[in-house]
């Protein structure tokens, strides 16, 4: 493993500043320039260890003589030696030692440890041994903790370095970008030839800066600080997630033709159009310009070199990397990268560091004064990411925020808003303490929020009394109405409206505080906001605060009029209360956003569907998916809606529950009517169908008789009456009589040209004839 | 010769395959791309056999085996086993090890003479070896890592141990197996060698990923090369210009 000597980047001194390059006060700095010491490592390194690696390749093609152990540190005389020794616990423990970084043990320190235990099994752990080297393994890890150091430090060091240093006549150490002094094309070694070049370069003050990535292009041109043109573009050309351009994407062969990708495609295309017509424009700046620095993806290369009048060539020197990563091509990214290619930074004396380089700390780019800032890591380690999230808007900003201690600001807070606001505002000044920031930005909006929020947590308090009952109900309703129960379903309206009968008596005892108070306002002629209104009433729920507010209102007109009946009354207190029971039925359950009725019309309970429009489910309601129950059900369910909608035709909105028409009695007994002739109709078709099938049926039986009659006869049999049937034939044909050829043995009828039945020789025209001359023989 | 290969789209091709110089086991693919590439190039030589351990595609983790013999982990079932058996030469010896390091292919690297096994491996473990695999045991590790099955690839010719190997263990472990040993990766920069590439004494079979410096080196080291100088040209050179003359 290579060792070099130990080099770690210092941290930086408090003496570190930054400079413009392009300020007067700068040039006295760069006045005297030397090569600073830090540097001269890195231009002479860079290849030695890639040679000393290919010579261990060369060599290593050969079987090694050493017989020795570096695990227990042993030589071995003979290969059988060695054999034994890879077999034996002392080398197995000695390799346990090793993984944990501990040193080994020598045979005789083993022997002393493992007593008489002849073997250690294979497959044992031993906690003793653990304990008895833990000291030695913390020393070690200490040690090998620098190595790793060390390891991690050492690939940094063979590269070039991005900066190159410089030492002023003060002695000062100071750094300059690589990338300004030469290009990467034609590096520059000597010394004396980057100080000339460090020289060059205050007067060369005409920048320009192009960035592109994803879609987006920013572009200035600057004139020492001052910025000459600048432009950025967006177009879309990466997709959401997946990301790469629409291009690289078709190059893998993949040629999407999506309206997305057309879109991507097009716009990559428009975009390279314009960041040329844009640079086209700028020509005239560009000629002048002495550097050109861009950040472009390979793919994006040809926007700037390729095409007949594309705007640089692909040798142009003035053209460099950014050396640093960047963030997304805006103005503002375009300002923090010329800052941080045109600052000098010094660190301080030279003698400070020795040979070490030195680290710049981070810069943050400061967004409203355009102006880069170095941030000291705090005494105490504290990352400085914590206050980055918080990111002021502006120094004052950053100021004020330090300025005031954190246990002043409720105090102040409240202070300032105790002038405007009512005092409900009161609990919520503690909750926001924490925006300081924001307090001037306050405004109407924003309380208007707050008094909502304020709203859900009363009403979530009184919630939380009711949800539990409310639960229950909401579960059983649920199974009542997947299973079709009606008695459960029955039994938990009947108690819901016991429920809610009893808290509207309640309700009507808080009333009529409330209606003093009220008639008080009224008597001033102010409208009663609704807001108030709840907040006297502070001991309802949420639920019924709606309703609660109109019956108040409602009985506050009466009560001005002065007509108020308890029997009015009580009549809007159960129709409040059916509400009620309806508000709980067509709440949305679970994720679907389906209701009670939903659930009910899609297990085809049609009894269970008809009780909940009887409650006042809504079937209107849609659920997520945009589905009315109506829809869901089968035929029957259907039915159900329909019938209802024919007996209570004004009570819901059935156009927006899809129920195409009511169905009345009178209807479904035509309806069946209709259906029962129907089916007499078709059962008429059926008979009259199988008859004539039968009738066919029968004639093909009858033939299949005769032929198996015919085929039953000997061949001589067939021939005579082959020969019967040509004389009958003849005999047609010339009109004669027809002579009779044979004759029935029994009933001495014609049977010439037919197939007979016959028994030994008899033969007879049918097989009645047959039997009865068989059992006259007998 | 070194070839490349992929076992749907995983470069790990070790652990999907077992090479040695009288059978080739492969895992039983979605498709028959892996095997085929085997197949096109030992074919005619070796047994190429489709084999899984214990359900498992992941033969080359499993089980360990050279010319002589095999061994499979005790979660071999005993179809597995006798497809196994009906499918390699009858000189090869099959074995069910009963150890508690069931992956016997992460610890245990083995060529036909010498293996090298994990420290912790039990002892009838090792006694199988000798017997089944007729080699020497070695209980090592590879640049501090136990799992000298997956980071160590060696053949009778040559061998390959990951870049972290120090020069001195190198040339232990060379006495040790008594091969020429390079320090190597495969798959890009992979150090987990026996997982990356399968390798006998005339063929290996590394990762897609495997660059062509790469397949040099283990081309080199395994002695794998077609244009390897001959002895005419190295040794008998003298000689023969000698007589020549």
């Amino acid at each position: 493993m290579e060792q070099g000597p130990k080099q770690r980047p210092c941290q930086p001194s408090s003496s570190y500043s930054i400079h413009s390059l392009f300020d007067k006060s700068t040039q006295v700095l760069l006045e005297g320039l030397n090569f600073a010491s830090c540097n001269s490592n890195n231009l002479t390194e860079i290849e030695e260890p890639a040679r000393s690696i290919e010579l261990e390749t060369e060599t290593k093609l050969s079987i090694s003589e050493s017989k020795f152990c570096n695990a227990c540190q042993t030589q071995f005389v003979d290969r059988e030696e060695q054999l034994l020794h890879y077999k034996s616990d002392w080398h197995r423990y000695n390799l346990h030692l090793r993984l944990r970084g501990a040193s080994s043990v020598t045979e005789d320190q083993f022997d002393i440890m493992s007593g008489d235990v002849s073997s250690i099994s294979g497959s044992d752990d031993d906690d003793e041994k653990d304990s008895q080297f833990e000291c030695m393994q913390n020393m070690e890890e200490s040690t090998s903790l620098s190595d790793n150091n060390l390891d991690v430090a050492s690939p940094a060091r063979q590269r070039e370095s991005h900066k190159v240093f410089f030492r002023n006549k003060n002695g000062d150490l100071m750094s300059f970008h690589r990338c300004l002094l030469h290009h990467k094309k034609n590096p520059i070694h000597e010394s004396n030839l980057l100080i000339a070049a460090t020289a060059e370069l205050p007067k060369k003050s005409k920048w320009a800066v192009l960035m592109v990535t994803c879609g987006h292009f920013a572009g200035a041109i600057f004139d020492g600080n001052e910025i000459l043109e600048h432009k950025t573009f967006h177009r879309y050309t990466v997709r959401k997630k997946r990301g790469t351009t629409q291009s690289s994407h078709d190059n893998k062969g993949q040629h999407a033709n999506s309206a997305g990708a057309n879109l991507r495609r097009y716009n990559e295309a428009a975009l390279v159009q314009e960041v040329q017509e844009l640079l086209s424009k700028w020509q005239d700046h560009l000629k002048s310009c002495n550097f050109v620095f861009v950040r472009i993806p390979v793919a994006n290369r040809g926007m700037f070199y390729a095409g007949k009048n594309a705007p640089f060539q692909k040798d142009d020197m003035r053209i460099r990397v950014i050396p640093f990563p960047t963030r997304r091509p805006t103005f503002s990214e375009l300002k923090r990268v010329h800052q941080m290619l045109s600052c000098v930074e010094c660190y301080g004396k030279e003698a400070d560091f020795g040979s070490t380089k030195p680290r710049s700390p981070r810069k943050y780019f400061d967004k409203v004064l355009g102006q880069l800032e170095v941030r000291h890591p705090s005494p105490e380690g504290e990352p400085q990411e914590n206050k980055n999230k918080t990111k002021p808007s502006s120094i004052k900003a950053r100021n004020a925020l330090q300025e005031c201690p954190p246990q002043d600001e409720p105090v102040k807070v409240q202070k300032n808003e105790d002038e405007d606001k009512i005092d409900m505002d009161l609990i919520e000044a503690t909750e926001e303490v924490s925006f300081l920031e924001l307090k001037e930005f306050e405004h109407s909006p924003k309380r208007k929020r707050n008094k909502v929020k304020e709203k859900d947590t009363k009403s979530k308090i009184v919630d939380l009394s009711l949800d539990e009952r409310e639960i229950r109900w909401k579960n059983s309703l649920y199974t009542a109405s997947k299973t079709g129960n009606e008695n459960i379903f029955n039994t938990i309206i009947n108690e819901m409206r016991t429920h809610y009968k009893e808290e509207m008596q309640n309700v009507i005892s808080t009333d009529s505080e409330a209606n003093c108070e009220s008639r008080q306002c009224f008597a001033s002629d102010q409208l009663l906001p609704r807001q108030d209104c709840l907040t006297i009433n502070s001991s309802q729920n949420g639920n019924t605060q709606l309703n609660q507010l109109d019956s108040c209102e409602s009985s506050l007109i009466e009560e001005s009029n002065g007509s108020i009946s308890a029997t009015s009354r009580t009549k809007s207190d159960s129709e409040a209360c059916l509400e009620q029971i309806a508000d709980f039925l067509n709440k949305p359950l679970g994720e679907g956003g389906q209701s009670l009725l939903h659930v009910a019309s899609r297990e085809n309970q049609d009894q269970l569907v008809l009780l909940l429009l009887q409650n006042g489910a809504n079937p209107a309601l849609k659920d997520k998916a945009g589905k009315v129950s109506y829809n869901l059900g089968g035929s029957e369910v259907r039915n159900v809606f329909r019938r209802f909608m024919s007996l209570w035709p004004d009570r819901y909105d059935y156009a927006a529950a899809q129920v195409p028409s009511p169905l009345t009695e009178e209807m479904e007994v035509e309806r069946k009517r209709k259906a029962a002739e129907k089916r007499k109709a078709k059962k008429k078709a059926a008979n009259e169908r199988n008859k004539e099938k039968k009738a066919a049926e029968a004639l093909v039986r009858e033939e299949q008789k005769e032929k198996d009659r015919f085929l039953a006869l000997s061949d001589r049999e067939k021939r005579a009456l082959a020969a019967e049937r040509r004389i009958l034939q003849q005999h047609t044909t010339e009109g004669s009589v027809k002579p009779v050829l044979s004759r029935c043995w029994q009933c001495a009828v014609d049977i010439t040209g037919k197939i007979p039945f016959e028994y030994s020789d008899y033969k007879f025209c049918s097989t009645k004839c047959l039997r009865e001359h068989r059992s006259k023989q007998r | 010769m070194a070839v490349r290969a992929q076992f749907e789209g995983n470069n790990e091709i070790g652990v999907f395959s077992k090479l040695t110089n009288n059978y080739c086991l492969v895992g039983i693919g979605g498709s028959e791309n892996f095997y085929s590439v085997f197949e096109g190039e030992l074919g005619d030589t070796i047994p190429v056999v489709h084999a899984s351990i214990a359900g498992c595609r992941v033969i080359g983790r499993m089980c360990v085996g050279n010319r002589h013999g095999l061994l499979v982990p005790n979660t071999t079932t005993d179809q597995e086993l006798q497809h196994i058996r009906n499918a390699l030469p009858d000189s090869v010896k099959i074995y069910r090890a009963e150890e508690k390091l069931s992956a016997l292919g992460n610890v245990i690297a083995c060529n036909d003479y010498v293996a090298l096994v994990h420290p912790d491996l039990d002892r009838e473990t090792e006694d199988l070896l000798i017997d089944t695999l007729k080699v020497e045991v070695f209980r090592h590790t590879v640049a501090n890592n136990v799992l000298v099955g997956s980071y160590a690839v060696f053949s009778n010719r040559g061998g390959m141990v990951p870049p972290k190997t120090s020069v001195e263990d190198l040339d232990e472990l060379s006495s040790l197996l008594q091969v020429p040993l390079v320090a190597g990766t495969v798959n890009r920069g992979s150090d987990v060698l026996a997982a990356g590439m399968v390798v006998n004494d005339w063929m290996a079979v590394c990762g897609h990923d495997t660059t062509s410096t790469e397949v040099s080196v283990l081309e080199s080291v395994f002695k794998l090369s077609d244009h390897e100088p001959s002895q005419i040209q190295t040794k008998m050179r003298d000689a023969l210009v000698d007589t020549l003359s």
